[in-house]
Order: C-alpha cells, then structure tokens, then sequence
C-alpha cells in the first residue's frame, strides 16, 4: 500500500501535493491511432480538498493537454451563490508520484473550475479520497494519504 | 498583470465554447430520451454519439467505449438520474462551461 508522507508547510499548512496529470490511457490510444501527437503529462499542484465533493482542474491545464470535454455536470461553489451552475468535465490521467509506488488513475473525470488565481491547478477531492485514509497531523505538520 | 489574466481566461472562454458546441446535438438527444432510460438505467452512464446511444455502468466504461469506437470524434456520457448530479466545492473557484 503506497503511502504519501505530505509536509505542511507555513502559512497557511495547506496539504499540497505535486501530481502528474495527463490524456487519459483510451484518449492516449486514439490519439495514437490517429497518428496525433500525444501531449506530455504535466506536473501540476494540487491540493487534497475535503470540502470538494469532485476533483477539479484548471482550465489552463485542460487547454495545454488539448481536452475537450466529455460530460457536464452541475456545480454549486461560493461564486455560484444557491444557484448551481453548468461544469465542463474531462477524462484525464492522474498519478500521485511515489518512489516505490505511484497511485495511477487511468480514466478519471475532473470538473474545470478556476483556481490559478489560488496558486494551485487541482483540487483533490473525495472522489479520490473516498479510496484512501488521510490524516491530517496538525500538531506534527504533516498529512498523510494510503492508498 | 489583471489585464493579462482576464485576457487568458476569454482566450479559454472562447475555446470552450468552441469545443462544446459540437455536443449540442447529443445533449438534444439526451433531453430527448431520459425519461425512456431512467426505468431500467437509473445511476448508469449514457455514452451519445450524433443518434446513437448506448448505456455503461461507469463512467470509465463509457469513456473507454466512445474514443474505441469513435476515436476523436465528439461524444457525450452522461449519469442516468432523475435529478441533475450537483458537485458541492466549498472552496472560492468558478466552474466553467460553454453554454450552448
């Protein structure tokens, strides 16, 4: 079971983590078939979000890796007010880089939501953590994840 | 500096607009059949492709089905379910989406 030890650091002792995301492994396939260049995989940052009901990505990542989108959901945030609005959502690969044991999510759909202006590109959220333990070790600074 | 980021994100805005107005057809035919697929499929994903439907159990399946058999071509899947799905994200950030 691969564990990733994840150092808080000040400020704010937010968990970030670095993460490769890509095409997703069927996108990748046809692409090939295609014979279309394939995008590199992008290091990104990403925070582990408990309050993020889905994973979401950056549209400037999504753009860079030439996605476009699959599906549409609703979404509901502080911007959107009580009115849920429209999402955008990708098929992507993810992986959590580890030195033994990197956790890979083939196909894994992510809602494009803006958070550049935060400094970050992903919000990990309980669709990925429903699969893991997290714990968030505030007095050591340090948090967490097994898969 | 703000100009430069307002700029990027109607860059962004309009390509998603592009890329999502292929789509209009099959969000149509979702509309159009989801009441017909509900009974027997509820909480499965629809993959749509122009006319042609086809129902998985996950979201995977779905996506794995649709760039198998239509390559790049535009497809839709979406959750089967009475109600529209709504994603819950507490943190400050703006979803985006071509409206069609």
């Amino acid at each position: 079971m691969p564990i990733f030890s994840i150092p808080l650091q000040a400020p704010d002792f937010s968990p970030l983590i670095q993460v490769t995301v890509g095409v997703s492994m069927p996108h990748k396939s046809a692409l090939l078939r295609a014979n279309r260049f394939v995008p590199a995989d992008i290091s990104i940052r990403a925070l582990i979000d408990t309050g993020a009901s889905g994973t979401c990505l950056d549209p400037r990542i999504s753009s860079q890796l030439g996605l476009t989108p699959v599906s549409w959901d609703y979404m509901l945030t502080p911007s959107t007010g009580h009115t849920p609005m429209k999402v955008d959502i990708f098929d992507v690969k993810i992986v959590i880089p580890h030195s033994s044991m990197a956790r890979t999510f083939q196909v894994h759909s992510v809602m494009s939501s803006i958070l550049s202006n935060q400094n970050i590109d992903m919000l990990i959220g309980r669709d990925i953590l429903g699969d893991c333990l997290l714990v968030y070790n505030g007095v050591n600074k340090i948090a967490t994840l097994a898969f | 500096m703000r100009c430069v980021f307002h700029f990027s994100m109607g860059i962004l805005y309009l390509t998603q607009r592009i890329l999502m107005a292929h789509l209009e057809k099959e969000n149509a035919k979702f509309d159009e059949i989801i009441e017909s697929l509900i009974a027997e499929n509820s909480g499965k994903f629809a993959l749509i492709h122009g006319e042609n439907v086809d129902v998985y159990e996950t979201f995977d399946d779905a996506v794995q089905t649709g760039y198998e058999k239509y390559g790049l071509e535009p497809f839709l899947v979406k959750r089967i379910t009475n109600s529209p799905s709504v994603h819950f994200i507490t943190r400050l950030t703006q979803p985006v989406h071509a409206d069609l």
